[in-house]
Parts: structure tokens; C-alpha cells; sequence
């Protein structure tokens, strides 16, 4: 979280930071190899999994959640994971998306490694990827979203039982009796200094089991949209705006007993 | 959507030159703009690739015109014809201006004689 929220336990199970990019003129899945070697040292693990759809925010009437158009395709390049031994962190790569993730192991207890250093860490690796594709195919990256998510985690107290909602997130209260499952979405448009749209903070909140069987409520974050121009440097700066926006909301729309059992500090 | 995805498919040259098949971001891109300014029961547009790998949006109606062009993710133009007034403004994520045409493009066309509104 910001540098004026900041938790000794914080429920945050994981951090997502990417863009989205126009596909590279003659880039194509058999140099994927080649993107992996600029990071194979710290990244020497590889999982295939299917491609992430391209997303976009944009703006107009009000929207209805859940409604959208899917594009029928052909053939697409994978989506790539390339890990780090103890698989905390990640890059995920296809031909128009770079992400990179860290991830809270349930089986360990490496903390957070807070978000300058991995955002640093992310920064060089864009950099690696852009000099990669000037040297080879001679073209620029041009980033047409820039994305940031935390993925948060919210367990009661005995780790047992259902956290009760109203005692974490000042927005969910469902009186005496807490249903048995639940799940919900809500918006909020980002917009730059002159009051324009420029993104969106997409905020999903619902009851969910862990792998272990522990009932949590899992609450994520997602701030993206375009960046003000095409280059890395704004998709930086959308990002860094955008966890702002993420950090302002959370101490917003989690409770003052909730801040004070994930241990906040002054 | 079969339109698009038809577009997407052009073979190279399919305009008997070098034009360039709709890009696959730019087709997605103009999905996610009909989402955002398509209001319920509207008409839907015609949708003509250009040779650039970029694409048109056109509603065509008695009373006026409306065109879309996108010619990549987050880069278009939006022009309109209405009473023989012309319009055009550059649009990249906020369509909040050509929503209104399309509100107003809808009216016209449901209520022919009618005046626009706003």
C-alpha cells in the first residue's frame, strides 16, 4: 500500500502489475524462447497456459456489469508463465501482454516485498522487452492499457470460520443473518487532472474457499485503463496512479477494526 | 461480431492493393466502444474496413450520418451530419460525446420529423 498505509499483516494475497501492447510486426510465438532468455536467470520455470483476452476501458453510457461481446479468433499465441523457483513470482507474457505478479505462498512465510522494489523490478524488465523488440523486429512498444491489482485476502481470526462481512468492508452489511455465499462488482471511473476519463478501479468482492479449505472473503482490486500516451514511461505513471487510487480506497472501504488486527501502521 | 471477425480474417491485399486486414486489438477495441455507447434497441452500424488495417463504424439515415473511424486502440475520429450541420472530434477512450449523437441518431430515426434533441 501507499507509504501513508502501510500493514505489519496485511491481507494481500497478491500484486499484479502489466500492460497491454500492440502485437509486434512479425513478432510471433516461435520468439518466445527469446523473450524468455532476457529473464530466465530469475526466472527460470515456464508454464503454457491460455492467452488473456485484450481488454479495454472505455467510456459512454452507463454500463451494465457483466455484459459484454466476446470476439470470435484464430490462432493465438499462448500466454507464457515464466517463474521464479519458489514460484512468488512470476511474468506472464503473449504477443500484446506483460505482467508481472507476486504471489503470497500459503506453504511459506515470505512477506510482501512491498511495491517500489517489485515495481522497480518490473520497470527493468519492460525496458529489457522494449530493447528487445527495437533490436530484433526494429519496432517501439506501444502500450494501449497499463493495469495494476491487489488480490486480497480476508480470513476471521480462528482462520475457521466465514469472516463476517461488515466486520472487514464498511460497504457489505447484510443485517442479523450473513447469507451463505455471495459475489459483486463495483465501478469507479479515474480520471487525470482535467476531469477526463483515463481509467477504471473495478473492485470485485465474494465469499470463496482457499485450497485448504479455509473460508475467506476475497476482495480485489484492479485499476487500468490508457495511459496519456503510448510510451512505457505513461503506462508507469498510470500504474503508480492507479495503486493510489487502489490504496485510497482500501483504507476507505475496510473497517478501522479490520486496519488494526492487519496491524496499520502510523 | 461475425462481421469483425470476417474483417479480422481479410487476406493481405483483399482490396485488390495492400490493404491490411482489420488488426485483431483494433477489432476488440471497437467491440469495447459499441459496448460503451450502444444504448438498448439501437441500430446496428455498418461496419467498413480500411485498407490500413483500421475500421469504420457508420450509422445512415435520412436525417443524418454518423462515422467512427478507429484507426488503432485508443486512436479515432468521430464525425456526424446532422440538418446539413457537420461535426468531427478526436475521441480515444471517452465516447461519452458520440453516446449522445447515437441517443439523439436514435430519436430521429424512431420519431421521423421530429425535432433532435438537446
Amino acid at each position: 500500500m501507499s507509504a501513508e498505509l502501510n500493514f505489519q499483516r496485511p491481507p494481500l494475497n497478491e500484486v499484479v502489475v502489466g500492460v497491454q501492447f500492440a502485437p509486434v510486426p512479425r513478432y510471433s510465438q516461435i520468439h518466445a524462447g527469446e523473450v524468455w532468455q532476457l529473464f530466465r536467470d530469475r526466472f527460470p520455470l515456464v508454464e503454457e497456459h491460455l492467452p488473456l483476452e485484450p481488454a479495454f476501458e472505455t467510456f459512454g453510457l452507463p454500463q451494465l456489469q457483466g455484459v459484454s461481446i466476446r470476439m470470435l479468433e484464430g490462432a493465438r499465441h499462448d500466454r507464457f508463465w515464466f517463474l521464479t523457483e519458489d514460484g512468488a513470482e512470476l511474468i506472464q507474457f503473449q504477443s500484446d501482454r506483460f505482467l508481472h505478479n507476486w504471489r503470497k505462498r500459503e506453504t511459506e512465510h515470505r512477506p510482501y516485498p512491498r511495491f517500489e522494489p517489485m515495481f522497480r523490478d518490473f520497470q527493468l524488465e519492460m525496458l529489457a522487452l522494449e530493447q528487445f523488440f527495437a533490436e530484433r523486429f526494429g519496432a517501439e512498444l506501444e502500450v494501449t492499457q497499463a493495469e495494476v491489482s491487489y488480490i486480497n485476502r480476508i480470513y476471521s481470526p480462528d482462520g475457521r470460520a466465514m469472516p463476517r462481512a461488515d466486520q472487514w468492508l464498511k460497504f457489505l452489511r447484510f443485517g442479523s443473518t450473513e447469507p451463505d455465499d455471495y459475489s459483486g462488482a463495483f465501478r469507479e471511473t479515474i480520471r487525470d487532472e482535467s476531469g477526463t476519463p483515463i481509467g477504471r478501479l473495478t473492485c470485485e468482492v465474494k465469499s470463496a474457499v482457499t485450497q485448504s479449505l479455509r473460508p475467506i472473503i476475497l476482495f480485489t482490486m484492479l485499476a487500468r485503463g490508457a495511459p496519456s500516451t503510448p510510451r512505457l514511461e505513461s503506462a508507469f505513471d498510470f500504474i503508480k496512479q492507479g495503486r493510489e487510487k487502489i490504496a485510497h480506497r482500501f483504507d476507505h472501504f475496510t473497517t478501522a477494526e479490520a486496519q488494526e488486527y492487519w496491524g496499520r501502521e502510523a | 461480431m461475425r462481421r469483425l471477425d470476417a474483417l479480422v480474417k481479410l487476406p493481405k491485399g483483399w482490396d485488390g492493393y495492400a490493404g491490411r486486414p482489420v488488426s485483431f486489438p483494433t477489432a476488440n477495441f471497437a467491440v469495447s466502444v459499441l459496448e460503451a455507447i450502444m444504448p438498448p434497441g439501437a441500430i446496428a452500424p455498418q461496419i467498413v474496413p480500411g485498407a490500413a488495417g483500421d475500421l469504420q463504424l457508420e450509422w445512415h439515415a435520412p436525417h443524418g450520418s454518423i462515422e467512427l473511424q478507429i484507426f488503432a486502440p485508443n486512436r479515432g475520429t468521430a464525425w456526424r451530419l446532422v440538418n446539413g450541420a457537420e461535426e468531427e472530434v478526436n475521441v480515444t477512450i471517452d465516447y461519452g460525446l458520440v453516446a449522445d449523437w447515437l441517443v439523439q441518431f436514435m430519436e430521429f430515426s424512431v420519431a421521423p420529423g421530429s425535432s433532435a434533441a438537446g
